[in-house]
């Protein structure tokens, strides 16, 4: 393999795999926080995109493509927040809240589904990007979206680590996430955190099918791999830390890249999961640790 | 002294139990009141109906400074100084102690940033909560210093009137000493405290009276060594004499 060829494969696979942390740490971030696993989280990616995209193409061009990444976001947040009083915290107190979890956020990816196709049809939409062309790096070209992509990914990523981390509301979502009871005992609004995590998780997959939207075509059912995807990156690396899943979107995204170089687009997602199951096989708890649920 | 927390009638049940029954006392400004009682007769759930934390009274009326607070929620509760700590561990143990003492204070009375940094930082000087703590997680601490950060965590949110529930429970000695200067300088600085205890040494020692409490019912209340000697008293933690 030549050189060249190997500095693409792995800018695609970085790009892919930023793509994948972003949609992947809304999961983990609900998981480590609330404890259940949100399998209407792909479907935030799909409305999120078909949301994008019906801003973007009333409003056309770049300025459309900004106003998309705006108000995608934002919807979400606010349908995320709204979700979580209708299908998680009736069943908080529930021994079995994490299967009738599953059942709960199915049941709304569903309806979520429908809706789209009620909404924008069952034909094939495409945001239009805001840049077009290559970057020329070092006799290089690069895909100007694709560095676009990467870049945004990254910076919400880190605006993200830092909103946990530093800000007030940050710290309380991870004290409610710790030590839920003593959370309650000493009066914080555990209820209004937890929607707050479903609600910025919503809004990064947003962002996520608003690029995703860019390079791939988006219809209803859009949202299934996504899902997927988030589960595998969740699963493979663990939630032990914030950084956990995002490590294992890039390692999926960079084997991805390279599988689908040495063995085409048809054998890439068998390849991946192969290598799940042998890393699952020899470290149960994910590739970086399931057990400690912190953030 | 003048009644500066006053309590008439309060009164919580859990079903059939009354846990605290037709309570009443007053509190004088920068009174130490002790509150002693056997296991399981409400002297925690009187602090829960007090703070609003988790949980309100039934029935009765609470006073502070000559002003009806027992309708206000218990973040109008905390802006105005009264303050509670926990009986058991209330701590995020994976987060930092200094994320500890700024998440409790930000949440339960609304300062932010800078001012609750400011807060935190003059709470550990005053109790001595030791700073090069501050960024280890609190769970890595001994449990000495857990409850000094506890009561830290409590004296950043400004109180007015401290409620401490058993600050001293599973500490040796020395560390038992430590709290008792605590509770001391605490006080010195006019903060109000009410203490719940069962180290009786502790709670006689700081105590201007003491509050004994039966089933959730006041049985005696009044100077520390005469109250300790009352028949009725003796016979609630001993029980009755052959
Ligand atoms: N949330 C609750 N639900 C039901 N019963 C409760 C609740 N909280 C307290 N109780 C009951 O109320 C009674 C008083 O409890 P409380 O915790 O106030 O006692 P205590 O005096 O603090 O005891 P201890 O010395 O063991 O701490 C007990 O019988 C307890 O079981
Ligand atoms: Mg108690």
């Amino acid at each position: 393999m030549e050189l060249e060829t190997l500095l693409y494969i792995l800018v695609s696979g970085l790009v892919l795999g930023g793509l994948y942390a972003l949609m992947a740490i809304g999961l983990s971030v609900v998981w480590t926080t609330i404890g259940v696993f949100n399998f209407a989280h792909g479907t935030f990616v799909a409305l999120g995109a078909y949301i994008a995209w019906q801003v973007s193409s009333s409003l056309g061009g770049a300025p459309g493509f900004l106003l998309g990444a705006v108000i995608a976001p934002i919807s979400l947040f606010i349908i995320g927040y709204a979700l979580h009083y209708a299908l998680i915290k009736p069943f908080e107190r529930n021994p079995n809240i994490v299967l009738l979890s599953v059942i709960t956020t199915l049941a709304a990816a569903s309806i979520i589904e429908s809706l789209i196709q009620l909404i924008w049809g069952p034909r094939e939409k495409q945001i239009e990007a805001p840049v077009s062309g290559n970057l020329e790096v070092a006799g290089l070209s690069f895909s100007a979206q694709d560095i676009l992509t990467f870049v945004v990914t990254l910076f919400i990523l880190a605006l993200l680590a830092w909103f946990l981390k530093r800000s007030g509301t940050g710290r309380a979502m991870r004290a409610a996430a710790q030590n839920r009871e003593a959370a309650q005992l000493m009066g914080f609004n555990v209820t209004h955190l937890y929607a707050l995590t479903i609600g910025i998780a919503a809004a990064t997959a947003a962002i996520a099918g608003l690029f995703i939207g860019s390079i791939r075509f988006i219809n209803p059912t859009f949202g299934v791999d996504p899902l997927m995807k988030s589960l595998i990156v969740v699963i493979f690396g663990g939630v032990a830390h914030f950084t956990s899943p995002i490590l294992a979107a890039f390692i999926v995204g960079l084997i991805e890249a390279f599988s689908v170089y040495l063995f085409g687009l048809y054998w890439a997602p068998s390849i991946l999961f192969g290598l799940m199951i042998i890393v699952l096989l020899i470290k149960p708890e994910g590739l970086f640790g399931f057990q400690r649920k912190t953030l | 002294m003048s009644d500066f927390l006053k309590i008439q009638g309060l009164g919580k049940s859990f079903g059939a139990l009354r846990a605290v029954h037709d309570m009443s006392f007053s509190v004088g400004k920068g009174e130490i009141l002790g509150i002693a009682g056997p296991n399981g007769s409400g002297k925690s759930t009187l602090f829960n109906l007090i703070t609003k934390i988790p949980f309100p009274a039934d029935s009765g009326q609470i006073f502070l400074d000559g002003k009806r607070i027992d309708r206000l929620s218990n973040t109008a509760l905390t802006k105005l100084g009264v303050i509670r700590t926990f009986q058991r561990e209330a701590l995020f143990g994976s987060l930092s102690c200094i994320d500890n003492i700024l998440v409790a204070v930000e949440q339960t009375s609304g300062v932010r940033g800078r001012e609750a940094e400011r807060l935190a930082d003059e709470a550990s000087d005053i109790v001595g909560f030791p700073k090069n703590f501050h960024n280890m997680p609190a769970a890595a601490l001994p449990v000495f210093y857990q409850k000094q950060l506890m009561i830290t965590t409590a004296v950043a949110q400004n109180p007015r009137v401290l409620l401490l529930d058993e600050p001293a429970s599973s500490l040796i000695d020395s560390e038992i000493d430590w709290v008792r200067d605590a509770i001391m300088t605490l006080n010195k600085r006019g903060i109000t405290i009410l203490l719940i205890e069962h180290i009786l040494s502790l709670l006689t020692g700081v105590s201007d009276r003491l509050l004994v409490m039966e089933q959730g019912q006041k049985i005696a209340l009044g100077d520390a060594a005469e109250v300790i000697r009352d028949p009725v008293v003796i016979e609630a933690f001993l029980g009755k004499p052959q």
